[in-house]
């Protein structure tokens, strides 16, 4: 049983499912800061359960499950706000190689970023949920709350449309 | 026959049963075609796993912090603010009971209100009897085909009921109905 509040309880399950967690977040949000804030969010709800989750993997499925409905919620919040595609380019530069073709890489790496950005809410965290969160497909059905059919389809949709996206994105490069 | 776009897509997660994988990897080493729509699907992964990651362990950390204040700050809550973990079936069975009890408690108030010593005095030349409620005066009245006087007595201390609001009426309806 794990219980939420016990500190020592609490700090495994945080060294296991946070690098999980902050990837997922990112990756729907597109905003380490706002990640960050939805990980503290998700543990803070988790040391506040009172009924306490059978073993670490339900633990980290029911914490990728709130980081799921927090980057929604999020998501939502930036929409109204309309400020879809200001916070990409806030994220921290790596050292850069020199020479065209880091320059290329980077240009690339900044198109498909862009592109998973503008991928609809359902097909974003599903895509996220498998290449980034390593999930199978029942995995994320159950935090989705969908069939496996239904991912079948969203992450077939997804890859499709991004591929499409990152074309459109390469061919408006000068 | 070739595959779907939306088959290859699912296989490429592994996700497709054993003997249609069979069948996937036998067509594939004879179709080019399929092998370069897989050969796409996998480029595509693999960009989405290249692209540059901010520094996570730095995060783990500072969330860690956050987290740590935060539970500290809200360790002891006031006690109307602490969350209570009651089974279904208790809220269920409390429920259940406050409302009998509450059932209970009018039924007891009504019972215990003290009846109307004698609400009305009927005086005749030959007749001379009490009654206590409306009902049994209008049987009273309907048993005697004679012009009888009727008092209405109220009780000495008289406990009265409030129904309904009051309200505003016109000076002119007021007049009208006295």
């Amino acid at each position: 049983m794990q219980r939420a509040s016990d500190a020592t309880n609490f700090k495994k399950v945080y060294e296991a499912a946070f690098p999980v967690l902050i990837r997922i977040a990112f990756h729907i949000t597109g905003d380490m800061s706002v990640a960050e804030d939805l990980c503290q969010e998700a543990f803070i709800r988790y040391y506040n359960r009172m009924s306490p989750l059978p073993n670490l993997e339900e633990t980290k499925y029911w914490l990728i499950h709130v980081i799921k409905n927090l980057s929604f919620n999020y998501e939502n919040k930036k929409k109204r706000e309309k400020k879809a595609f200001s916070r990409i380019l806030q994220l921290p530069q790596a050292a850069v190689e020199s020479g065209e073709t880091e320059v290329i890489k980077q240009e690339t790496k900044e198109i498909v970023r862009t592109a998973l950005q503008k991928l609809p809410y359902k097909l974003r965290s599903v895509l996220v949920l498998r290449e980034y969160g390593q999930l199978n497909y029942k995995e994320i059905a159950k935090i989705l709350g969908i069939t496996e059919g239904n991912v079948k389809v969203r992450v077939f949709r997804a890859r499709e449309m991004l591929g499409d996206l990152i074309k459109q994105g390469e061919n408006n490069v000068p | 026959m070739c595959p779907d776009n939306q088959t290859l897509s699912t296989y490429i997660d592994g996700e497709v049963e054993a003997g249609l994988a069979l069948r996937i990897a036998g067509h594939l080493n004879a179709c080019v075609l399929c092998r370069e729509k897989l050969e796409s699907i996998h480029r595509l992964r693999n960009t989405l796993k290249g692209l540059q990651e901010p520094d996570f362990e730095a995060s783990k950390i500072i969330v860690w912090q956050k987290i740590e204040q935060a539970t500290r700050q809200g360790s002891t809550p006031v006690f109307w603010k602490r969350k209570l973990l009651i089974p279904v079936p208790v809220v269920m069975a409390a429920s259940a009971l406050i409302c009998l009890l509450g059932i209970g408690l009018v039924f007891a108030v009504a019972a215990a209100q003290p009846g109307f010593p004698a609400l009305v005095k009927i005086e005749s030349s030959s007749v001379d009897a009490s009654v206590n409620t409306l009902k049994d005066l209008t049987k009273y009245l309907e048993s005697h085909d004679t012009v009888l006087e009727v008092t209405f007595q109220l009780p000495a201390e008289p406990s009265f009921s409030l129904f309904g609001q009051p309200q505003f009426i016109r000076e002119a309806d007021f007049k009208r109905k006295r």
